[in-house]
Formats: structure tokens, sequence, C-alpha cells
């Protein structure tokens, strides 16, 4: 009896699926959001930050446009285009969008809500001349309970609406790219990811 | 000659069908039992669409009471895991989320039934049974992509036919071993997103045991 009460033991611990930290570890995971209630035809015009923020922990970020980072941009901007939207000038341009772009390369960073880097050397409002703002989900976002090393994220404003918004911008789309700037990926493989959270969004398109 | 081999072949014969009759006699009816086994299942209908793998992790735990020789009612309860690795693949979520990645499908059953089963040869070694078996399912189906767990977990009916084969480890023997094939499905559904949905549970769940006999 004992002997089939073992069995039966080690056959069902055998059978259990792996632990989050295994999962985390296991390769690149691409998550996007969008909101809903956006209709994203509205948008003609849109820019991107020139550089991407390296979130490093609590208070030390930085911007850094290393080669591979530039190709990170310009593939936003490639796949933007692709969409049917057209590059302006952040200042002088007045874009409908903003599209931030920033990367967490810290491990000891977990459990904290949705846009905790806001607040850390992050893009302020102001950047996107809307210096009284802040920024903003409309709808509950992926909830990421902890960045891996390289983690690079996304997040496209909403600035058309801004004065109608009080005083928020809203982040009408938001994609995470897990694992992405480790320095173990090739850039083809950050293009790839790119392409990725685009395709799986197909409701960003002008037209 | 002829005489001779007929008489031979008359009295082999004689003796085995003596032996037989003897060997189903002699035995005992047991009053109750109670079987511990490993159970091995495999998802059919829609919860193979959510899930098609063989679960190797599962375990049941039955008794059964003979209310007169050869009928039994009884319980039983168990669980199964089912859990099956995919390749990258794109998961939408029906609120604007979408996630690219290695993912897992996960589901853990626990039947709580009741039933009863006719047992022909209640007095011999092999002694062939069916049965039916009612009550409740409880379920959990899990998504799992890295650190997302997008899961459902509810109760059910469940009822489950069952045929199979108890043996008796010698004549008067309280151990025995119990092999049978069990069909089940139960009314529990969910979805994941409005385009994946699954309904009414099914599986075939083959029991291999260890029984204890009481007389």
């Amino acid at each position: 009896m004992l002997f089939v009460a073992a069995t039966v033991i080690f056959m069902m611990s055998c059978a259990n699926y792996p632990g989050l930290d295994s999962r985390l570890a296991e390769d690149l995971v691409d998550i996007t959001k969008y909101d809903v209630g956006t209709s994203f035809t509205q948008f003609k015009t849109f820019s991107v930050v020139d550089s991407l923020t390296v979130i490093n922990n609590f208070h030390d970020s930085t911007k850094v446009l290393t080669p591979q980072v530039l190709a990170l941009l310009n593939q936003i901007t490639w796949n933007m285009q692709a969409r049917g939207y057209t590059l302006v000038d952040r200042k002088t341009g007045h874009p409908d969008l903003g599209i931030n772009v920033g990367a967490v390369i810290v491990t000891s960073v977990s459990n904290y809500y949705p846009g905790w880097y806001w607040d850390y050397g992050y893009y302020d409002p102001g950047f996107w001349g809307y210096p009284a703002y802040y920024y903003w989900y409309p709808y509950y976002p992926p909830a990421v309970s902890s960045y891996s090393t390289g983690t690079v994220i996304i997040e496209m404003l909403d600035l058309k609406n801004a004065p109608a918004h009080n005083n928020k911008l809203y982040v009408v789309w938001v994609a995470v790219v897990r694992g992405l700037l480790t320095g173990y990926h090739t850039t083809q493989d950050v293009l790839d990811n790119i392409d990725q959270c685009f395709a799986q969004t197909p409701q960003i398109r002008a037209n | 000659m002829k005489k001779i081999f007929f008489g031979i072949m008359s009295a082999l014969l004689l003796t085995v069908t003596v032996q037989a009759q003897e060997k189903a006699a002699s035995g005992y009816s047991p009053a109750s039992l109670y079987t511990l086994s490993w159970t091995p299942g495999v998802p059919l209908g829609s919860f193979n669409n959510f899930i098609n793998t063989v679960s190797v992790a599962g375990g049941n735990f039955a008794g059964r009471y003979f209310l007169k020789k050869g009928f039994a009612v009884g319980f039983e309860f168990g669980w199964n895991n089912y859990y099956k690795k995919y390749p990258r693949n794109t998961y939408y979520g029906n609120d604007g989320l979408a996630i690219t990645g290695i993912f897992y499908t996960y589901a853990f059953v626990v039947p709580w039934k009741v039933g009863a089963y006719c047992y022909f040869l209640p007095a011999s070694i092999a002694d062939p049974y069916v049965g039916l078996s009612f009550g409740g399912d409880y379920m959990e189906e899990h998504i799992m992509i890295q650190e997302y767990d997008i899961y459902n977990t509810q109760w059910g009916f469940t009822m489950s036919p069952e045929i199979g084969v108890l043996v008796k480890f010698g004549k008067y023997s309280h151990w025995g071993a119990n092999v049978s094939a069990q069909y089940w499905f139960n009314t529990n559904s969910f979805s994941f997103t409005d385009y994946k949905a699954y309904s009414t549970m099914q599986g075939l769940n083959f029991n291999i045991g260890l029984t204890y006999l009481l007389r």
C-alpha cells in the first residue's frame, strides 16, 4: 500500500508545471496591451524619443543611445510608418502620438505597480510639452510582477486629446519585451521582437 | 487403446472442471474493499482541445460496501494533473492584451463521487465488474506565460461509467489488484478569450490499484 502511495505522489510531482523562476528565464516574451476604447485611426502623426531611458533601481536612471538602441528606435519608427503614421518633430510638429522607450537593467526590481518607473528618471510629461500633466493608463495595464534584466518598455501616449483628459497623458498602448536588452541577444532579435509587438496589435493603424 | 485414451481424457477434463469449480466456489465474497490507485488519464473532447496530453500524475482512493452478493455501493475521490508545454505562440485576451512566448496549459481535476457496482464473480479469484458513479468535480484550468497565470476554478456535476476486474492474490487473501477503465464527463465549462471556450469536460482514466478486502 505504501509503495502505491509513494508511486502516486512521485508521479504527481513529476507532472507539476515549472515554477515562476523557470518560466521567467525561459525566453523572450512580448506583452502588449492597448486601450480598447481608443480609435487609433484618429491619430495621423507621431514622434519617438531620441534615446532610451535605463531604469536602474529607483534613482539612477540615465539616457543611452547605443547602436542597438538606435536600431530599436528606428524599428519602432519603421513600424509606425508602415501603419500609415507620419513622423514629425516632437517640438514643432505637434505629434498626435508620443512614444516613450525605457529599459529595466536590474533584477532587484520586483512587485511594483504598473508605471512605477514614471517617477524615477523616466521621461517627464514636460518632455512632450505638457509639464503640468501626468501619465495615466485608461485601462488596467499588464501587471508585470517582476522585471528581469533587459526588459524593454514602450509606451504610446495620446497627445492629441491631452487637453480633454484633465491633465492626464493617456498611455493608449504599452509593450513590454522581457529580456530583450540583456546583451545576449542580437540586433536582429531586437528588431524581430519589436515587429512582433506591432504584429500582435493590428489595431494600431492610421487608416 | 481408444478406450484408454478417452478414459484418460475424461478423467483429466473431470479433474480440471472440478478444480475450476472448487476455485470458483472456495473463495470468499468480501463485505467491503478499499483501493488506492494510480490513475493515468486521457483528456477527450473539449477537454482535449484545451490540453491534449496524457496525465500520468493522478490517483484515487475508493471504498466499496457489498449490500448483497455481487452488488456494492461506494465512494471515491482522487485527482489528476494535466500539463503541457507549448512552443512560442501568441495568446490574445479580450481586453486588448496580447502575449507572445512559450506557454503552458495546466488542469487539475478532483472528483468526489458515490456509485453503485455489480461484481459478477465475487467469490472467485478474478472478479469482473461494472459500475456507475456520480458526484462533483472540482477543476482548475491555467494558462501560464511567464509571470502570467490566467486561470479558472469551478465545480461541476460529474458522472462516470466504469468497467474493471478485481484479482485477489489468493483464495483467502485480503489483498488484491484492481484494474479498470473509467470514462468521465462533467458540466464544467470555461473560456479564456472570446473565441476559446471549452464546455463539458470529458476524459478516460485507467485505474491500476492495490485493494484491501474485508470479509
